[in-house]
């Protein structure tokens, strides 16, 4: 579904990712792991358009998303989070799941000026939608709140909505479960799980283990801007250049 | 629905508002309120919802009244030709300068929207051939509609409401479409917003491009509506005024241009008596509203609301 080759970018002559390759495949949940600084959310937000890669392709159900400008990107298909949350928090919750919706609204400048019927019909079925993703998320009951008043872990919730709801096959969450209590973690997981059974693709960034390793199909490790290892979870584990990555030198020898 | 029967009564009351006591002098003063209401919805959309300032608006503003002014006069064109070609004008004006300067932010933003200010008004001030120079324009005819002339102060006044009307049928509308919440989202996080598909230039350049146009609709009433039009009336001050509208009644909320537009009109005009201190008054006045309502009359009023009878948890 996602083919990320020699992917590179340098900041200032530091090279944050050095040349990477992997893919996803449609369906899977895969997570992306490694130490502060390895890289993880510099090659996010290369696919996602926010950073333009110095080198290498991303390739995205054939087509080429290298040079493409971030809204483009989200028009593609492809849905993220934030690893701080980035609600818009002079909206309500379902004005939020609106701006979402319209990603790929019919609704032109000239239709909302004189509201025609077509835009009412629009908006009854953005509702219609909204609830939908709310329901999923277990923030059915508070679609009217301000979204700034929400808790920690819906609001994180409430970024995964309006992710889904710009009509994303692939998701990118980065750090899902940051400064989470473990209740918050296990409900996210099972969010995730939910999501993916809805034919969605997951792709995360995540640095709770048990959360990675009892959810990821495949898990990628970096370090230092390169890939060190790419396997299913119960060999990740095992894997000597990882173990070398999180517990140092001397602890493997 | 309720909101629209809220919104036929309102008219209504300000139909039968004439009334109650009006002279051609206060007729010409709601008037002007109407005009400056329809400018600082637009201004709002812009900088209230999309919180992008503009500190040159009275550009646009004194384009659509030129335009407006120059087609009547000068090609001997009926008014409405007058006012849709203000409209259109404005609106590509509006586009062609917002497309290069709101890649830039904030003070930025502030500095180049002055600078285009400056440009239109030294333009009206020198390209005599065309323009009239510092002298103006007067004597520009009443607006008149397929053969019914605006001649006296009350159909004036009906005039500017019936537009203001239709001005403010649009500006809702865009608001509540998900245009309006697609600028808040802008204003609120670019990177979201980019995240959600959002064109952040295309929407800044478009809700710019709008306001630009409703500065053109007031230019264009004020000029057959005042008759007489003049470079001077027109500058950076003048920019500042449509800001401190917006402000005042509260930014990015709906009603807030319109409260705006009328404290500060009647604020000018009451004032004018102090001769010498007026405008020392009227800034002082200007001081005191920010500091005690600093989210604007509308938006304090708000969220004191929503404090008192609102739920708690949706603040």
């Amino acid at each position: 579904m996602l083919k990320v080759s020699d992917l590179a970018k340098s900041f200032a002559g530091v090279k944050a990712v050095a040349g990477v390759s992997f893919e996803i495949a449609k369906g899977e949940i895969l997570s992306m792991i490694g130490p502060n600084g390895a890289g993880k959310t510099s090659a996010f937000n290369m696919i996602t358009g926010f950073y333009a890669p110095d080198a290498g392709s991303i390739v995205f159900e054939g087509r080429e998303l290298n040079g493409l400008p971030p809204h483009a990107i989200a028009k593609a298909g492809i849905g993220r989070t934030f690893q701080n949350i980035e609600l818009f928090h002079d909206l309500t919750v379902r004005e939020n799941m609106r701006v979402a919706l319209q990603c790929n609204s019919p609704v032109t400048t000239i239709g909302a000026i004189l509201r025609m019927p077509s835009t009412v019909r629009r908006e009854i079925e953005e509702n219609r939608r909204t609830d939908e993703l709310l329901k999923m998320m277990g923030l059915a009951d508070k679609a009217d709140y301000q979204s700034s008043a929400l808790s920690y872990g819906e609001q994180r919730r409430l970024e995964m909505a309006r992710a889904l709801a710009t009509d994303a096959t692939l998701l990118l969450l980065d750090e899902p479960t940051a400064g989470m209590t473990p209740a918050e973690v296990g409900i996210m997981m099972d969010t995730i799980r939910k999501v993916r059974d809805t034919g969605i693709t997951v792709f995360l960034i995540e640095h709770n283990m048990k959360l990675v390793m009892s959810i990821s199909d495949r898990i990628v490790v970096m370090d230092h801007g390169v890939k060190i290892a790419e396997d299913v979870p119960s060999e990740i584990r095992k894997h000597p250049a990882v173990l070398r990555a999180y517990l140092g030198e001397e602890e493997v020898a | 629905m309720k909101s629209i029967l809220v919104l036929v009564a309102v008219v209504g009351a300000l139909c039968v508002l004439p009334f109650l006591g009006g002279n051609a002098y206060t007729l010409h003063i709601y008037g002007l309120v109407g005009i400056y209401a329809i400018v600082a919805m637009g201004l709002n959309l812009v900088f209230g919802y999309t919180g992008q300032i503009s500190l040159g608006h009275a550009a646009y503003f004194a384009v659509g009244a030129y335009i407006s002014a120059m087609t009547t006069i000068d090609l001997g064109m009926p008014y409405i030709i007058g006012l849709l070609a203000a409209i259109v004008a404005t609106f590509i004006l509006g586009y062609l300068v917002g497309t290069p300067s709101l890649k830039l932010e904030g003070a930025y933003l502030g500095m180049a929207t002055i600078g285009f200010g400056e440009i239109v008004k030294m333009t009206l001030v020198n390209w005599e051939d065309v323009t009239r120079g510092p002298t103006g324009i007067s004597r520009i005819p009443q607006p008149e509609l397929f053969g019914l002339d605006f001649n006296t102060p009350l159909l004036r006044y009906y005039f500017v409401l019936g537009v203001a009307v239709i001005a403010f049928i649009v500006y809702w509308n865009l608001v509540r479409s998900h245009y309006g919440t697609r600028f808040v989202a802008v204003r609120d996080s670019a990177k979201a917003a980019s995240a959600m598909g959002i064109d952040l230039q295309r929407t800044k350049t478009l809700a710019f491009a709008i306001s630009t146009a409703f500065a053109g609709v007031g230019g264009s009433l004020y000029a057959h509506v005042n008759r007489y039009i003049a470079p001077d009336a027109f500058g950076l001050g003048e920019s500042i005024n449509l800001l401190v509208m917006t402000v005042i009644g509260g930014m990015g909320t709906l009603v807030g241009p319109i409260v705006g537009a009328a404290v500060v009109v009647y604020l000018r005009e009451s004032l004018q008596v102090l001769a010498d201190f007026n405008m020392l008054i009227y800034g002082l006045l200007l001081m005191l509203l920010m500091v005690f309502v600093p989210r604007g009359l509308i938006g304090s009023f708000k969220l004191f609301w929503q404090k008192r009878w609102g739920h708690a948890e949706s603040q």
